[in-house]
């Protein structure tokens, strides 16, 4: 009788701890997540190295992405938002430093040539099959069809 | 013997050929173009860049000749802002003509600032003393923040802020005296100046 209570003291006691331990868990992440290390993170993750073919500044170390990542947690570490610090890099770099660039007038044509591009490509392309496929071709000079058997 | 039905032809029609090496043309030509300010052997100067006429970025801090130094004490002066560092080659290349255009331009209005970039401050000294170079002022910038501020993609890279402390070119690798002499001397004598 004894044992049994003992035993569900325990399971409640143990209920309670993981419980405990379950919440301030999820607090410490919610703490922490839109933290100055988390805003450095996201920003670099957006950014293109200016240096580099095809890496984020928070891929590569070139000195001049590393000089960008410690640009962006200075600037995370004054409080200032993602957005805040995207937009004081293209100042600087200009749009194409972003990884995603806005979709404005000014940057249209980086969405449009290309999408232009392989619409026309395509066109031709399928034009020329076409023209191929149904063109007759007579070899052999002037000689006329020959008539069909009665 | 006649041969009639479908006969093979070449993949493109000769129009379509033509217009396929008129955009490939077209297309190598504007890629040249664009390019041009950013591949060289020497330096060139960038057809175009983000700050060009926009007002100077902050720069300010401690110096390797020991004091401190802020750009915007200079307004009123043409400035060359030359980030450059004692571990970077072409930057010890151009450091004599630097200081030769202080010395023969600065009477006239120019100042040459340095942008010391990741770099540490005695082997910088030691290298502006090498060269006899101690008179142009660097302000240091160990992580190379402010040198981010000014939209930096490599080193060296010297830009030209008029007497207004606007920016108004920006020469990519190592200078030379052309570019002084064609674009920043006509400047020290522009309307305005002393």
């Amino acid at each position: 009788m004894t044992s049994c209570r003992a035993q569900n003291l325990r399971r409640r006691i143990a209920g309670v701890v993981l419980l405990v331990a379950c919440v301030t868990g999820l607090w410490l992440a919610a703490s922490r997540a839109g933290g100055p290390r988390d805003v450095t993170d996201a920003v670099t993750q957006r950014l293109a190295c200016p240096v580099c073919a095809g890496q984020t500044v928070a891929e590569s170390r070139t000195p001049v992405a590393l000089a960008m990542r410690a640009a962006a947690r200075q600037q995370a570490a004054a409080g200032r938002s993602q957005d805040e610090i995207l937009a004081w890099f293209v100042t600087r770099y200009g749009p194409a430093v972003l990884l995603d660039p806005p979709k404005s007038g000014r940057t249209a044509p980086l969405w449009v040539v290309p999408l232009l591009v392989i619409a026309g490509g395509g066109a031709l392309v399928v034009s020329t099959a076409r023209g191929r496929k149904s063109t007759p071709v007579h070899r052999g000079g002037d000689v006329p069809l020959p008539s069909p058997p009665r | 013997m006649t041969a009639v039905g479908l006969g093979r032809q070449p993949l493109l029609s000769r129009r379509a050929l033509s217009v396929t090496l008129a955009v490939s043309v077209l297309a190598v030509g504007t890629m040249a173009w664009a390019g041009r300010g950013l591949t060289s052997g020497g330096g060139v100067q960038a057809p175009a860049f983000a700050l060009a006429g926009q007002p100077a970025p902050p720069l300010a801090g401690p110096t390797v000749q020991g004091g401190r130094a802020d750009l915007a004490d200079f307004r009123g002066s043409v400035v060359l802002v030359n980030v450059w560092a004692s571990w970077c080659g072409p930057c010890r290349q151009e450091l004599p003509l630097l200081t030769e255009a202080q010395r023969r331009l600065g009477p006239r209005g120019l100042r040459v600032v340095g942008l010391l970039m990741k770099d540490g401050e005695v082997p910088a000294r030691n290298l502006l003393r090498e060269l006899g170079a101690m008179e142009i002022t660097s302000i240091e910038d160990p992580e190379g923040v402010q040198a981010i501020g000014w939209g930096i993609r490599g080193i060296p890279e010297t830009f030209l802020v008029d007497r207004d402390g606007r920016v108004r070119q920006l020469w990519i690798g190592p200078l030379n005296a052309d570019w002084l002499d064609h674009t920043v001397e006509p400047m020290l004598t522009a309307p305005g100046s002393p």
